[in-house]
């Protein structure tokens, strides 16, 4: 199985929290302009600016995130208990 | 109890894992982050100086919220697991309400209530995410079958 490189990592990382924000700035955006009115700028900019800025950290953390992971795909190959005496021998 | 998933630690471990995993990323993001904003807020000429001053200031703290955040749903991941056992998307979305209200107790009701709900939209987004990316995946290497050549080609002759 191949590893997957730092470089899929991030962008797959990305990809996820960019889409996570996306979300969350719907619901949020939905719930605040409920709440408080469109504001100054009408309605689908504030939306638009919700979604786009939830939608970028997130993709910014979340990138951060998974490339920082690095052990886990290691040992994703095989099952825990042939890994387990592995480790105790070294 | 042995996870189904094993590209992760098992259980009490997982919450060491997640919390160190989640100090980094906070700590990093925070870094690049104010570094930019740092940068940003301060006069010219004092560009760089300001940006060093509120990443040293202000990364750390951000790595650390992210862990409190990180290790505590990990912790409550863990009993969730352990007290269903099974695991599925309602374990993390619990636990993300449950940490999300926990942290913001000292708020009051409303505040808790607001800030659990928070966390468990958000965790059931990420989840949701995190599914339909797995099946994206998985459709797009699907065993295709393969094509036996058993029949003779009459047709093309």
């Amino acid at each position: 199985m191949a590893q997957p490189s730092t470089w899929d990592k991030f962008k797959l990382g990305a990809l996820m929290g960019g889409t996570v924000g996306l979300g969350i700035g719907a619901v949020f955006g939905t719930f605040a302009i409920l709440r408080y009115g469109p504001g100054s700028k009408g309605y689908l900019n504030t939306m638009g600016q919700y979604m786009l800025s939830s939608g970028a950290t997130f993709g910014f953390f979340m990138s951060i995130g998974s490339v920082i992971r690095s052990q886990g795909t290691l040992e994703a190959t095989e099952p825990l208990a042939t890994r387990v005496p592995v480790r105790t021998r070294s | 109890m042995r996870s189904s998933d094993h590209t992760r630690d098992p259980c009490p471990w997982v919450i060491l894992n997640d919390a160190g995993g989640a100090f980094a990323m906070g700590s990093i993001g925070g870094a690049i982050w104010h570094s930019i904003k740092g940068a940003k807020n301060s006069p010219r000429g004092e560009r760089f100086r300001g940006s060093i001053a509120a990443v040293k200031a202000r990364a750390p703290v951000l790595g650390g919220n992210f862990a409190v955040w990180g290790g505590m749903f990990s912790t409550f991941e863990c009993v969730m697991k352990n007290v269903r056992q099974k695991e599925d998307p309602w374990n993390s979305i619990t636990s993300g309400f449950i940490t999300g209200g926990l942290l913001a107790a000292r708020g009051g009701l409303k505040t808790a209530t607001a800030s659990a709900v928070i966390g468990g939209v958000l965790l059931a987004l990420i989840e949701g995410v995190g599914i339909a990316f797995n099946r994206l995946a998985a459709e797009q290497n699907r065993p295709v079958r393969p094509q036996i050549p058993d029949a003779p080609p009459a047709s093309t002759t």
